[in-house]
């Protein structure tokens, strides 16, 4: 969707049920992504909670939880939105003179423009809808409502099962061959897959340290840092204008990411990129680990073409710092904007290997992966 | 010298906030106040110089700035003593020559030019050449042969008098320039800013830099247009402060994380950052994350522009740079201490603590990285930066150490 195009854009906010406000110093060169105002949403939002009908409840709360950013990572947001829609078709009946799969399809289609509207889609997300309206598609007619309904909750669940939780086993079993005694292991942000090799390792009995490398606005590193700490992790904390003086020490590093791409291009949080280029010009092997659902047809070469834009406000601020304080009432100034990007794209020469569910393979072969498994026999 | 001394150690104290200009005022003082002999004054003051260089080092050695300000009055004295000098052989040469009508007079005179010839070149101190170095005499001990080895001697004596006053008052005027040329430095950079900034620019900085926001107001003042995107420089933010100042002076400023770098600079024409310190070897000590910066400039093929004044330039080659030339500070800047005292429990089985905090001041950037420095003197090459050192600074002074004199 091209945000820079006024009259789909108008179009838009006739339909949502969100209203959101434009923000005010909008970057030049990101004018084809959504900028909004985020303060104002969540309040207005919570009040119309009963007055709803279009939606269903469950699904009202998860995009309130992605908006006030409760629930962030792609895992989570994948799989809480996939339990809403669970609850959704249950309590879901045809209207008459209607099809369950046309109407369901729509009313889906509904759901996830609204979610859009809270926060935009991430591609795991993105990916599990394209599987839930084809598995909708492919219901015989023959088939009983309530028979539908049972067999789209059991291949949701399923979908879940597999793609997501065993998947993540299986690359944790993998990743753990790649950990020997004495590594220094280095870690971005915060990702679930690396959080749960490091966490196995650390079980199974091998002795490394982690080094947890941070950025701003969103200090993932720190609930990490307190996670991995509670486990008995020795762990070195810095930020991310450091790496090139922690660089020296560190043996592995081990990124999540967000969606891999298939020219191999890492899509993945804001400084993944600058990691793995100081990674890369140190010698240093960089490890992605990324569920195999997550991998996309799409390409990209920059950081520009596609994006998610964050609310500016958390940059002007520095919480904890009161004294930097420079930047108040930034908003009253034509002149200056303030760029909070959510992803960036990491080159695959930087990659050494990334770790899916299918194996340990390098960023050259997702594209085999996405054709071979993809579409009709991703989804059994 | 109690007064002297009372100024060192006040100036200690303050040498968080120590810049090159204060530095210069001070050893001005202490050379000011410096009684000098009659007879080798070059090396008394030099003494002085190095006694309170020593201490000032010794208090900050990160704060390369200090050591290059005493490295560059100690060569201010040499240089001056090297001229007066050469001066004053003149001198004696010509008064030789036009005394041609006695014989004795002349001989005399002669021998004398010539032995004073060779004695005043030991005695100013020049790098020894191989003459010097395999007559093995001592330096200081030249000089009061020359008093004593003939007639004039009051003309001598006079003469030296009103000599070593000179030096004195040609050395405080060379050290007042060079306070001029520190104060004066963002100027004689920021006049550059044309030659390297066209029309709808897009330019890359991190964290603030004096030098750097004039050199972008003085191209704004010659109605170029750009556009800035400022790295807010975590820990200390102070690309906040930068992007204020930018657009209070209208320019158009875009605030982005560090994080975002890499992103953003595929967009970017030119990245210019001021620098900490500059080694010999044409290696940056900057705030942190330029290293950051430099990589991905190289990696897309945008220039990355150095600015900085003559008296950042350090003699010295960076070895190991990262330990031996930064500073770590507090990790309450990263980690809050309230909220992550409870981590601070968990202890591995030696008991030392399983959380650590880095949070270093410095960044070293090498030399290939950098595609062109911008001096007060004009811009060069990281390659050629070595051949500045030769002009400001001596051999001798790489080291700051008064030497132990016997039977001082």
């Amino acid at each position: 969707m091209q945000y820079d195009d006024k009259s789909r854009v108008q179009k838009l906010k006739k339909r949502s049920v969100v209203k959101p406000t434009e923000a005010r110093n909008r970057v030049e060169l990101f004018r084809h992504l959504p900028q909004y105002e985020h303060g104002t949403q969540l309040p207005v939002l919570q009040s119309k909670f009963f007055q709803l009908d279009t939606l269903h409840p469950a699904v009202y709360k998860v995009g309130l939880q992605y908006l006030s950013g409760d629930i962030c990572g792609g895992n989570a947001r994948c799989i809480a939105m996939l339990q809403a829609f669970q609850e959704a078709i249950r309590d879901y009946s045809t209207p008459p003179a209607k099809t369950l799969s046309r109407d369901l399809t729509a009313k889906i289609s509904s759901y996830v423009s609204f979610l859009i509207d809270c926060r935009p889609l991430s591609v795991s997300m993105g990916n599990a809808i394209r599987f839930l309206k084809s598995q909708i598609a492919k219901i015989p007619i023959s088939l009983s409502e309530s028979e539908a309904k049972a067999t789209l909750h059991s291949d949701i669940e399923r979908f879940i099962n597999e793609k997501i939780i065993l998947a993540d086993r299986v690359i944790v079993k993998h990743a753990v061959t790649k950990i020997r005694d004495g590594d220094v292991l280095l870690t971005y942000g915060s990702s679930s897959a690396v959080e749960m090799i490091l966490q196995h390792a650390h079980e199974l009995g091998k002795q490394f340290r982690v080094v947890i490398v941070d950025s701003r606005p969103k200090h993932e590193g720190k609930l990490l840092l307190r996670r991995l700490v509670r486990k008995g992790l020795s762990c070195t904390y810095t930020h991310i204008n450091a790496i090139s003086y922690i660089m020296h020490e560190v043996t592995r590093v081990f990124l999540g990411a967000s969606s891999v791409l298939s020219n191999g291009t890492v899509y993945s949080r804001v400084g993944t990129a600058c990691v793995a280029m100081v990674a890369y010009g140190f010698h240093i092997p960089v490890l992605v680990c990324c569920e195999a659902y997550k991998f996309h047809e799409r390409v990209q070469l920059d950081s520009i073409c596609s994006n998610e834009l964050g609310d500016p406000d958390s940059i002007s601020k520095v919480p904890g710092r009161e004294d930097i304080n420079h930047l108040d009432g930034w908003d009253k100034s034509e002149n200056l904007q303030l760029l909070n990007l959510i992803y960036d794209a990491t080159p695959s020469d930087y990659v050494s290997l990334i770790i899916t569910d299918y194996g340990m393979i390098p960023p050259t072969s997702v594209p085999v992966i996405v054709r071979e498994y993809g579409r009709g026999q991703l989804w059994i | 010298m109690p007064d002297t001394q009372a100024l060192v150690m006040t100036f200690l104290t303050s040498l968080k906030n120590a810049t090159a200009r204060q530095t210069a005022e001070l050893l001005r003082s202490v050379i000011s106040q410096q009684r000098v002999p009659y007879t080798n004054q070059a090396g008394a003051l030099i003494d002085a110089v190095k006694a309170v260089g020593e201490q000032l080092i010794a208090a900050n050695p990160v704060e390369l700035a200090v050591g290059n300000i005493v490295r560059r009055v100690l060569h201010i004295i040499r240089e001056e003593d090297l001229s007066l000098t050469t001066a004053a052989i003149g001198e004696l040469n010509l008064s030789a020559v036009s005394d041609d009508e006695n014989d004795d007079d002349r001989d005399g005179n002669t021998t004398l030019s010539a032995a004073a010839v060779a004695a005043a070149a030991r005695s100013t101190l020049r790098p020894p050449s191989l003459q010097t170095l395999l007559e093995d005499t001592p330096v200081s001990a030249a000089v009061p042969q020359t008093s004593s080895s003939g007639g004039d001697s009051e003309g001598k004596t006079a003469d030296k008098s009103s000599r070593s006053r000179k030096l004195k008052h040609d050395v405080i005027e060379a050290v007042n320039e060079l306070i001029q040329d520190i104060v004066t430095c963002h100027e004689q950079i920021a006049e550059q800013a044309v030659e390297h900034i066209h029309q709808n620019e897009v330019i890359l900085t991190l964290g603030s830099s004096r030098t750097v926001s004039e050199f972008l107001f003085a191209a704004k003042e010659k109605k170029r247009s750009f556009r800035v995107f400022v790295a807010e420089g975590a820990p200390r933010y102070q690309g906040h402060l930068l992007a204020k100042e930018l657009v209070a002076r209208g320019l158009q400023t875009t605030l982005i994380t560090d994080s975002a770098v890499f992103a953003m600079i595929s967009r970017v024409n030119m990245v210019i950052v001021g620098a900490h310190a500059v080694m010999a070897n044409g290696g940056v000590i900057a705030p942190v994350g330029m290293n950051l910066v430099a990589l991905a400039a190289q990696k897309h093929a945008v220039p990355f522009v150095v600015l900085a004044g003559s008296h950042k330039l350090c003699p010295l080659y960076p070895h190991n740079p990262e330990v031996l030339l930064n500073e770590l500070r507090s990790p309450s800047e990263l980690l809050d201490f309230g909220e992550f005292s409870d981590c601070m429990d968990f202890g591995s089985g030696s008991g030392s603590p399983l959380l650590h905090v880095v949070n270093p001041a410095f960044d070293y950037v090498p030399p290939k990285l950098v595609s062109l420095f911008i001096t007060d003197a004009g811009g060069h090459n990281p390659s050629y930066m070595y051949r500045l050192i030769a002009d400001y600074y001596s051999a001798d002074d790489l080291v700051v150490q008064r030497r132990a004199i016997a039977g001082n």
